[in-house]
């Protein structure tokens, strides 16, 4: 366990390396990435005043969600983006031996691959909509929803870790896939609408076998609704189950994989 | 000519190869569709919005993924890699236009991109059985079609415009996400414009990405304005010349200034 605790911190300082090497780059990126904020928040703003409400939240509760969204904005794109969307290419030009064939866990070194900085202005720009959203419900959270708001996060970021992972082993399965890792990335963006808007059947369906409706709502509602016991047990056993098939299909298709030096 | 119809076969047998990726792509643009679609169904339940409304919002973002599927450029990752690479320099030193190598295979992605689109569309099928459509009349369609073949060619001037700044900017890829937010914003790819405040409207239309999606997409769902039409397509054609010389008088610094070892 300590052998991974120091390999992820030498991977995390490598990142940081690159990133402090171009400098330019990790500047144009935060700006970016603000941008990102911005729009999103021009975008819900515009929207909610037209609509008033997005399912059944309103314009403060909607702003918190978005809050919490542009927080785990961070682990989605500054970690598992970055380590994962060199996977295809790894597999697709056979260069995926450098890693299976090292003395550490397969999974543990595609999913630890590389990190980026330049997405920690989502932590400004996520607490101030928080804050902004709080502001017009006109009240704050008490200790106990913060630490449970927390937890729940902390369990949100393994279930996402879980559903992308388990989305790029498909490409130990097919010839080429370049883009699959935009997949995850597209229904993330899509995670941030509650899940009353869909028909019955697709509410059923993402919260269950796709459990997307809950990634980013579960945490964000848990500052302002009162706790749901059962919603809660199956978005823990969820996130377990989902890890579990997830290492189970990376070794399934580890077995049919081949390259040419391999 | 048959140089570039040589590309744009080779281009065909790609895509068909890499059909798979195709797919995702389309995917991926359905995915936000389906999410709007819900959600303005949502509203038409909890009666926030009339019929009339929810059928307008509905075409606009069917029509929306026709126009993307159709207009969209996805080159500038590619040309970026190739610049910081080198690897450029094996078009450079061939008897052919890089930029018309570039317009032959874009077409021939956007053509077979309808290939995956058109049978995606039977999914929504269903809703559109439940909307209120007028037919647009042939000089809204002609006029629409105009302004999006131009939208077309703003789009490739200012994809490679984004691809070859990465001859100075190594930073070149932000300028795409920046695109990305212009389009959203301005062009009305995310939400109709009028949804937002005035001065973001007025300030839209100036802008190439007004006729992206929203205007031409609006000329199908309202009744034509001529003298509105007229001023737009004025506009457009200025932001296709525009951009057609900008590209023109950088591509031709770019490769003054470009130098590499090994190619």
């Amino acid at each position: 366990m300590r052998r991974y605790i120091k390999l992820i911190f030498h991977m995390i300082s490598i990142s940081w390396m690159q990133a402090m090497e171009y400098r330019s780059d990790f500047i144009s990126w935060m700006l970016v990435d603000t941008g990102w904020s911005i729009m999103d928040l021009a975008f819900f703003t515009s929207l909610i005043n037209f609509t008033q409400v997005i399912g059944d939240w309103n314009k403060g509760q909607s702003l918190v969600v978005l809050g919490v969204f542009r927080l785990l904005v961070i682990p989605v794109w500054g970690w598992m983006f970055n380590s994962f969307h060199l996977l295809p290419r790894l597999v697709s030009e056979g260069r995926l031996d450098m890693i299976i064939t090292k003395p550490a866990d397969s999974q543990f070194l595609v999913s630890t691959r590389n990190f980026s900085f330049s997405i920690l202005p989502s932590l400004v720009t996520g607490s101030a909509f928080i804050w902004m959203g709080f502001n017009l419900l006109g009240f704050v959270p008490n200790v106990y929803q913060i630490l449970l708001f927390l937890w729940l996060t902390l369990v949100s970021i393994t279930l996402m870790y879980a559903l992308y992972f388990l989305t790029m082993t498909a490409v130990l399965f097919t010839d080429r896939l370049d883009n699959l890792y935009h997949i995850f990335t597209a229904f993330y963006d899509s995670s941030k609408y509650p899940a009353q808007i869909y028909p019955v059947f697709w509410q059923h369906l993402l919260t269950t076998i796709f459990p997307l409706a809950l990634m980013i709502v579960v945490p964000a509602e848990s500052l302002f609704l009162p706790v749901n016991i059962v919603r809660l047990v199956q978005f823990h056993l969820l996130t377990v189950v989902f890890l579990f098939v997830g290492r189970r299909v990376w070794f399934a298709g580890l077995r049919r994989y081949s390259s040419a030096s391999s | 000519m048959r140089k570039y119809i040589a590309f744009a076969k080779a281009t065909w047998q790609l895509t068909l190869a890499y059909r798979g990726e195709s797919f995702i792509w389309l995917i991926l643009e359905i995915i936000p569709m389906l999410i709007f679609i819900s959600f303005w169904n949502s509203l038409l339940e909890t009666q926030r919005i009339t019929h009339a409304q929810f059928s307008h919002l509905v075409l606009y973002y069917l029509l929306t993924l026709i126009v993307s599927r159709l207009t969209a450029i996805h080159f500038e990752d590619w040309i970026i890699e190739e610049i910081k690479d080198g690897k450029i320099s094996r078009y450079l030193l061939k008897p052919f236009s890089y930029k018309l190598y570039l317009l032959s295979s874009e077409i021939t992605w956007r053509v077979s991109g309808l290939i995956y689109l058109l049978p995606a569309l039977l999914l929504f099928v269903p809703i559109l059985s439940n909307i209120e459509i007028s037919a647009p009349g042939l000089p809204q369609i002609s006029g629409s079609l105009l302004i999006l073949f131009l939208a077309f060619l703003q789009r490739y001037f200012l994809g490679f415009l984004i691809g070859i700044a990465a001859f100075w900017f190594e930073q070149s890829k932000s300028l795409i996400h920046l695109k990305w937010m212009c389009e959203g914003i301005f062009g009305g790819a995310w939400l109709p414009l009028y949804f937002f405040p005035d001065w973001l409207q007025k300030l839209a239309r100036l802008t190439p990405f007004y006729s992206w999606f929203f205007y031409p997409l609006e000329m199908l769902l309202k009744p034509l304005n001529a003298s509105a039409f007229v001023i737009n397509l004025a506009l457009a054609v200025f932001w296709t010349l525009s951009l057609w010389q900008l590209s023109k008088l950088l591509w031709k610094k770019a490769i003054v200034k470009y130098s590499a070892v090994g190619n």
